[in-house]
């Protein structure tokens, strides 16, 4: 600092400025740990990586409307089947599994545009099962157009263990041409129990017919 | 720590056999030459360094500098002792501080009130957070778009025809579908016939038969329902020459009357809705 020019004396330092009180100290330590810790936890929503492409996935029970933006389906029926005849314009397809087919009828209309619908189960631990190709795809509503304005019905062929039918879902999904986010896809409920299963499984119908 | 040789260059050590072809002879240590500062440019004798600042031109010599200010001799200055400030002073007084700036009084900044300040900071940081997300989402976007672009529809006149790919595309007519399958129509919907009329522009499309374009009916809505072909053109067009597809659609019947036919290149694009195609007014 330089002396003014009249001689006076250096002025003192300034005094440091008043401090805050002990409270208010603590309070804003406080509101910055709550922030820093909300930072944090607010990390907890940011998906992981290898989930960012999980498709979105709406639930619903057995026979009940269930809605996406691009289309809605339901489950209208489930039937088991010990071996499935297909009708064809000339001949007939038999198919055989040493397990069982699980038949879904599924009803499905689209919100804006034609689409083609593609289905897999999902059992209660975790497996995934695609419709067998025991059944020709033809005979399936994976190869029929679900269009808007109306509801089209069809069915899905799954050939699955008898255990593994407890629990299980039936999902249907619109296929993406590329890769993807955000894949919508209908989750339905079989509502099978294990008794349940069991006791419709007994009842399996031999040369389940549908045509192809 | 070796003794030093003056005629070591510190990098190798000189070889030790006599000189050969794989060994020359050890090299003879050059002299020093100046490299810093750079010698002088031979028409230049001056020093090209600024510091300190070379005489410009022929300027008069500046007048010597007058010296500090002497104190004025007025009354006595007061007695030592630290200066009490005044209760409102400050210690070094803005005046003081002003005298150094040109005399002309500088606004001094005063201290928001508290709710103030923080409300600007609150606002402060939404509006980061905003321009954040807003980034991000737009990023994001124009990624998407570069990958598939936005569509662009192409509208053509009734009875007109117009170019997409490698074909030249013309509406001829929608109708109501052929007996045997408008007879087992539910009584929502109504089954309709198309029939568009395709001239190949080039060799590469000759085969439309083989790759077919995507057909839609579309509603004002933007709803859209599939028309398939049902009576295709031979599998092999010459080009200039014209092909006729039949078409079959199922269409809501209170919309039988509105919808127009959509051309989507291919089914992939149809899909993802992107790029040129063409809507057909009737």
């Amino acid at each position: 600092m330089i002396d003014p020019p009249s001689g006076r004396p250096a002025a003192p330092a300034p005094v440091s400025p008043r401090r805050a009180p002990a409270w208010r100290r603590l309070l804003h330590v406080a509101v910055g740990l709550a922030l820093i810790g909300g930072a944090g936890y607010a990390h907890e929503f940011v998906l992981p990586p290898d989930r960012l492409d999980d498709p979105l996935t709406a639930t619903g029970g057995p026979r009940e409307e269930i809605r996406m933006d691009t289309f809605s389906a339901r489950l209208e029926e489930v039937r088991f089947a010990r071996s499935v005849r297909v009708k064809k314009e000339f001949g007939t397809d038999e198919a055989t599994t040493r397990q069982i087919f699980l038949v879904a009828k599924v009803g499905a209309t689209s919100v804006r545009k034609p689409l083609k619908l593609s289905a897999f189960l999902l059992t209660a631990d975790g497996l995934r099962f695609d419709p067998t190709d025991r059944v020709d795809a033809g005979a399936t509503l994976a190869e029929k157009w679900v269009q808007p304005g109306w509801w089209r019905s069809g069915l899905y062929f799954f050939e699955v263990p008898p255990d593994k039918v407890a629990g299980a879902r039936v999902v249907v999904t619109d296929p993406q041409v590329l890769f993807e986010d955000w894949v919508p896809e209908v989750a339905m409920d079989l509502g099978l129990d294990e008794a349940g299963a069991r006791r419709m499984i007994s009842e399996a119908e031999d040369g389940y017919e549908v045509t192809g | 720590m070796t003794e030093q040789n003056p005629n070591d260059t510190g990098v190798w050590g000189p070889p030790v056999s006599e000189p050969s072809w794989f060994m020359p002879a050890r090299r003879i240590p050059r002299a020093d030459t100046r490299v810093w500062p750079p010698p002088d440019p031979a028409g230049d004798p001056r020093g090209t360094s600024t510091v300190p600042i070379p005489v410009v031109g022929d300027r008069p010599p500046s007048r010597p500098w007058p010296g500090p200010p002497t104190p004025p001799a007025g009354p006595p200055a007061p007695p030592p002792g630290p200066p009490v400030p005044g209760p409102g002073e400050p210690p070094f007084s803005a005046a003081e501080a002003d005298a150094g700036h040109g005399g002309r009084p500088r606004r001094r900044r005063r201290a928001l009130p508290g709710p103030v300040k923080v409300g600007l900071q609150l606002a402060g940081a939404l509006a980061l957070a905003a321009a954040l997300l807003g980034v991000r989402g737009w990023d994001a976007y124009d990624r998407y778009r570069q990958t598939d672009p936005a569509p662009v529809v192409q509208r053509v006149a009734a009875g007109q025809a117009a170019t997409l790919e490698h074909a030249r595309w013309r509406l001829l007519g929608i109708g109501p579908g052929p007996e045997q399958m408008t007879s087992s129509d539910p009584p929502d919907r109504v089954t309709l016939q198309i029939s568009v009329e395709a001239t190949v522009l080039d060799d590469k499309g000759r085969f439309l038969n083989i790759s077919p374009p995507a057909f839609y009916l579309g509603d004002r809505s933007g709803r859209t329902w599939k028309a398939l072909p049902w009576k295709s053109p031979p599998d092999q067009i010459e080009p200039g020459s014209a092909g006729r597809f039949t078409l079959i659609s199922s269409v809501p019947r209170p919309l039988a009357g509105q919808v127009e036919l959509e051309v989507w290149p291919n089914e992939r694009v149809a899909k993802e809705e992107s790029g040129p195609y063409l809507r057909f007014r009737r």
